[in-house]
């Protein structure tokens, strides 16, 4: 029975360790010098270097936050902000290093490119490895390029959008720490009416103990276009920390879809300390959906800034918090002209003693006339050691909206195991069943593969408990 | 005498009173003096004063004269045995602010204990009016209500004002195993009014707290109500109306602790919003590690009627315990327009039709209500706050 | 010849920019039984809406007079005052409104007087009685957990007390068992005066047997598209609609 469910259980693929072979990387924490190091690595322009420079004094005018996860352990002087694998960027896997490409290949991702996908970029820790698109894409016009590429071959666009007027630096300490050393990450075009069918994927990827990944995704989809982006993560297990403050910023412009889905698997070693925000147009539509398994601590609130006429909004979340992790997840909806709607699906797990929190912000302003919101959170207990908080707060600036929020917790009922035992199942597979029920919502939504992938990372998980 | 809260008058407080009673408002001003005054996000205690000391000599209490029923001021209650009782329930985290929690045990200046003793039934309901009257127009007052073992009791507050007047209380429940407490709180001070009122609940094995709150006076109102479900398989159940009209704010905040196994609780709150009015609902459902199969639920439902209301909720819900059942909802919205048509199509105006939609919402928290008289006054009062 | 209560000329009417009623005209005497067939999602429900003056649904076109006067631009509870009663095809639940209130509040909003207690109370067992309901419905919360059929009940319960010119039942027959649409029935014709009309929205015979009707109209695709005596409703029981919809389509 367990067989048929997923093919294979394998943890290893996730931890795999290359050798740490860099062709330059900083010395360990932040300074001035490391930023402008990085900025001239990169032959940058010089208003970028004054943009990380800026970033990095509101960086350290911003005190930490002391809500949400317990960053104190948190030492950025330790973690090595920024370190380049020795390769430069190919587009062909053949010309990857041996290393890489296999850690790549276990991980699945040129296979699911043959298969499943438009395009594909592959970060390994700093930088950039891999990066394609299909010639037909190109040929409408959509650029999908690694974000230093981009800011060579598109610096109006990317002088105009990157952290101006979506995320800035003084949003939070985060935001600013990735302002400064922010390296790699994606930037995706989509023309106007241009539909991009199959997906395109970003794959992230740390391999060196004690560094951080601060990539940077810029998506632009134009009027009545089309696009659907998957992000993946993880890293190999290590003692010390690492860190990831990416930044997604996202555009959709009016009568658009966006659909922006992530798996997230980092180590149990690594913080993550994400910003992710889109601003919506007339009629335009974005759709998070996201799964979060990995990391030791957690800050992630996907923002949806419904600031055009009749905008639409879906998150769609499941967060999954075992053994030493604690995962502050949640979506903020922020509804600024009339007739948007928002909806939020929260799934959280917590099993041996892990937290999951929920937190959420729902804000109807008082020009969002006919506003419709509404926000479900359900938190499964695995045991009695565990926590499963919820914290959703919500503000009504207008009379004329509908607005719901529901949340519960509780554990798989006693009833449901018997009943399923009853059925032939034994009580493992009852339990597993129960949870991937539980999980299905955001399964569904993900292309075929990712769902296997959710599956795969759920029958991991409950296996240290139950199995 | 007109004094303003400080160390002097402290003093001239406790010169006459017992060692119980001066080392309550002591150590209350301590912290009071401490802590600044808060700075809300949400409700803004700009127009609130800080009041002078006065005395405050119109509380009224009736039906306290019945069989099992031990009535004090609470003055006097503090030379007996009952500061233990509220010691220990002053060790826990209740209540709006520290500022305001600690300047009713340093200066209050009226309060009633009030005990049913062990298996007594107490008939009537007991009745504590605290009007604002004349120039008694600060009120501080602190209550202890104990109901004993197997005892059973309804108290009910009325808090009221026709003119401008300041209220910060404080209230103790502590139901021991096996009683049954009822507390109503009305509160209805005048448009200028400024009020804040600390409560905290304790239960014993099996003993259940119904608390009614009716909310409709004051121009800043905060309020607190903090249940700790200590004893096994007792209960709390917290159900409130609000309304908020004119400028007003209200800003409610319920605590439920589930401590011990196999508590229950609801929290329902349902409010109707108009004018400029304004309203912040915080609901913490805490189900501790060690709560088995206890099941706890809080809702909020708010009828907007104006476009220029404000309403904010924070319905937050921890879990630590698996066995258990934890739900919470919170909704906010306009009267159902089909249900506005089908009053409609029976002869009322749409004004009447609001007025009918937000009393069917409050109805059921006022039925239960213990008078008859009280029931009239309060939708009375509602009717005419709606339509004024 | 009695004279018009009810007359709509040329009416058109939409719901969420899509048009329902299209062009319709209908004609009711006072003291009349009209009874509306028509195929489901005809716009029956709808025109009921219309005369009743739902703001959802939008009079793009035409008049509605009612004694002569047009009220097209008449609020919900205008033309109830003036004597118009829709019984709903599925009527709402009020939670916290008793049905005793409910009726009190209608009843003082309908006539501009308070009915006083003890007449009111004589009056709600009277028709009660005749509805076959027991007392206590009058402290349950409106139609809160009311099967169909005593939802049924509780509006003709409340026709009997608001005493109107024009009754509207949508599908009042739908729901209830043998008994109680006799008893339903059997009330409101018990109910009915001379000045009373009484329009029927039906699928059944069964209902006009017990109120028969002086006319009998086909609503189809949004028009009146055919009228006649009571026999048409048996004409119909044996045909189906399509073969006067043919008729008159072609
Ligand atoms: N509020 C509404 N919103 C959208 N469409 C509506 C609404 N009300 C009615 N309609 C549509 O208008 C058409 C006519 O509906 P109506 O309810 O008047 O039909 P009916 O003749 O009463 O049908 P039935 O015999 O099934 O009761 C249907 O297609 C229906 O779906
Ligand atoms: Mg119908």
């Amino acid at each position: 029975m367990k067989k048929t469910i997923v093919n294979d259980i394998d943890f290893s693929r996730y931890n795999i360790k290359n050798e740490v072979r860099y062709s330059y990387k900083t010395e360990k924490g932040l300074s001035k010098k490391i930023v402008e190091e990085i900025s001239e690595r990169k032959n940058e322009p010089k208003w970028m270097r004054d943009f990380r420079l800026k970033s990095l004094e509101i960086y350290e005018s911003k005190p930490m936050p002391t809500w949400g996860v317990d960053l104190s352990e948190l030492d950025i002087n330790s973690i090595v902000a920024y370190l380049s694998p020795d390769t430069k960027m190919k587009n062909s896997w053949d010309e990857v290093p041996e290393d890489i490409r296999n850690t790549f290949e276990k991980l699945g991702i040129p296979e699911a490119e043959k298969k499943a996908l438009s395009g594909v970029g592959a970060q390994y820790d700093s930088e950039v490895v891999y990066h394609s698109i299909k010639d037909n894409l190109a040929k409408q016009g959509v650029i999908f390029e690694d974000m230093d590429t981009a800011l060579k071959k598109y610096p109006d666009i990317i002088k105009e959008h990157f952290m101006t007027k979506n995320v800035t630096p003084n949003d939070h300490k985060f935001a600013a720490l990735h302002g400064a050393i922010w390296s790699g990450g994606t930037f995706v075009y989509v023309p106007e009416n241009v539909k991009v069918e199959v997906p395109l994927q970003a794959y992230f990827r740390m391999n060196a103990p004690g560094t951080g990944q601060f990539e940077h995704t810029l998506i632009i989809a134009d009027r009545g276009s089309e696009v659907r982006f998957i992000e993946g993560c993880s890293a190999p297990q290590y003692a010390v920390s690492n860190l990831h403050a990416g930044c997604v910023e996202l555009f959709v412009k009016e009568g658009a879809r966006l659909i922006y889905s992530t798996i997230e698997n980092w180590s149990k070693n690594t913080y993550n300390l994400n910003t992710k925000r889109a601003l919506v147009d007339k009629d335009g539509v974005i759709e998070w959906i996201s799964g979060s398994f990995g990391s030791h601590k957690t800050m992630l609130y996907p923002c949806s800034v419904l600031r055009g006429k009749g905008a639409k909004s879906e998150y769609t979340g499941v967060t999954f918090a075992a053994k030493g992790q604690h995962l502050d997840t949640g979506s903020k909806m922020i509804h600024l002209a009339p007739y948007t709607s928002s909806k939020v699906l929260s799934k959280s797990i917590s099993k041996d003693g892990g937290i999951t929190n929920y937190r959420g912000l729902l804000k109807i302003g008082p020009n969002a006339e006919g506003a419709k919101a509404s926000v479900q959170c359900e938190g499964l207990m695995i045991d009695e050691i565990s926590r499963s908080d919820t914290m959703p707060i919500i503000e009504v600036l207008n009379d004329n909206v509908d607005i719901g929020h529901e949340a519960k917790v509780g554990r798989i009922s006693d009833e449901q195991i018997f009943y399923l035992m009853t059925r032939g199942l034994s009580e493992d597979e009852a339990r597993s069943m129960i949870v991937r029920g539980f999980v299905e919502p955001v399964a569904k939504s993900l292309p075929l593969e990712y769902a296997v992938e959710l599956n795969r990372l759920i029958k991991l998980e409950l296996e240290g408990t139950i199995g | 005498m007109i004094k303003s809260l400080d160390y002097n008058t402290i003093q001239e407080l406790i010169k006459s009173s017992g060692s119980e009673e001066k080392e309550l408002r002591v150590k209350g001003y301590e912290v009071f003096s401490k802590v600044p005054m808060p700075m809300w996000k949400r409700v803004k205690l700009n127009d609130v004063h800080i009041p002078y000391y006065k005395e405050y000599k119109s509380a009224i209490i009736k039906n306290e004269e019945q069989d099992g029923l031990v009535t004090n001021f609470i003055t006097k209650a503090l030379m007996d045995d009952d500061l233990n009782s509220l010691n220990t329930a002053l060790k826990r985290n209740f209540g709006v602010d520290d500022k305001f929690k600690n300047m009713v045990l340093a200066f209050y200046n009226t309060g009633f204990s009030i005990r049913a003793l062990p298996n007594s039934n107490i008939k009537l309901p007991i009745a504590v009016n605290y009007a604002v009257n004349g120039d008694d127009d600060t009120i501080i007052d602190l209550n202890l209500i104990i109901a004993e073992r197997a005892s059973n009791m309804t108290v009910m507050f009325d808090y009221s004002s026709e003119k401008r007047g300041f209220h910060n209380g404080l209230t103790v429940v502590i139901a021991k195993d096996g009683s049954n407490v009822n507390i109503v709180k009305i509160q209805r001070l005048s448009d200028d009014s400024s009020n804040f009122d600390n409560n905290i609940i304790i239960t014993g094995n099996d003993a259940s707290v119904r608390w009614t709150q009716v909310d409709l006076g004051s121009r800043v109102d905060a309020y607190d109500i903090t249940a700790e479900l200590e004893g096994t398989g007792s209960s709390a159940y917290l159900n409130s109306i609000f309304l908020g009209t004119k400028n007003q704010s209200h800003d409610m905040s319920y605590k439920v602790n589930h401590i011990a196994p196999r508590t229950e609780s609801n929290v329902d709150v349902k409010g109707a919003l108009k004018d400029t009015s304004k309203a912040v609902f915080r609901g913490n459902l805490d189900m501790k590690r060690g709560a088995k199969k206890a099941k706890g639920n809080e809702s909020e439902v708010v009828l907007l009627l104006d476009k220029t209301v404000r309403s904010d909720a924070i319905p937050a819900l921890w879990c630590s315990e698996d066995d258990v059942q934890a739900n919470h909802s919170a909704s906010a919205g306009q009267i159902d327009e089909n249900k506005l048509y089908y009053m409609m199509s029976r002869g009322l105006s749409i004004d009447e039709a609001k007025l009918l939609m937000v009393e069917a919402s409050f109805n059921p928290v006022i039925d239960t209500l213990p008078s008859d008289t009280m029931r009239e006054s309060i939708r009375d009062y509602i009717g005419r706050r709606i339509s004024g | 010849m009695k004279d018009t209560l009810l007359e709509i000329k040329n009416v058109k009417a939409e719901v969420d920019g899509k048009e329902i009623l299209k062009g319709l005209n209908l004609t009711i005497k006072r003291g009349e039984i009209h009874a509306i067939m028509g195929p489901n999602g005809s716009g029956k429900s709808t025109l009921c809406n219309v005369i009743m003056g739902n703001p959802h649904y939008k009079v793009t076109n035409g008049e509605i007079l009612f004694e002569g006067e047009d009220i097209v631009k008449l609020k919900v509870n205008e033309r109830a005052k003036k004597g118009i009663f829709l019984s709903f095809q599925s009527p709402e639940e009020i939670p916290g409104i008793t049905v005793d209130n409910f009726i009190r509040t209608s009843l003082s909003a309908v006539t501009n007087k308070n009915m006083p207690m003890l007449q009111f109370a004589k009056s709600m067992k009277e028709k009660m009685d005749m509805l076959d309901m027991k007392p206590e419905y009058r402290t349950r919360y409106l139609n809160v957990g009311f099967s169909g059929g005593e939802k049924k009940k509780s509006e003709i319960l409340q026709m009997a007390m608001l005493n109107p010119k024009l009754v509207m039942l949508d599908e009042i027959d739908s729901g209830l068992d043998i008994d109680a649409l006799r008893v339903v029935a059997e009330t409101v014709r018990k109910l009915k005066t001379d000045d009373m009309s009484i329009l029927i929205i039906t699928h059944y015979n069964r209902i006009l047997d017990y109120l028969e009707p002086d006319v009998i109209s086909v609503l189809a695709n949004g028009r009146i598209v055919k009228e006649g005596d009571k026999n048409l409703a048996k004409e119909l029981e044996k045909t189906g609609y399509e073969s006067i919809l043919d008729e008159v389509m072609s």
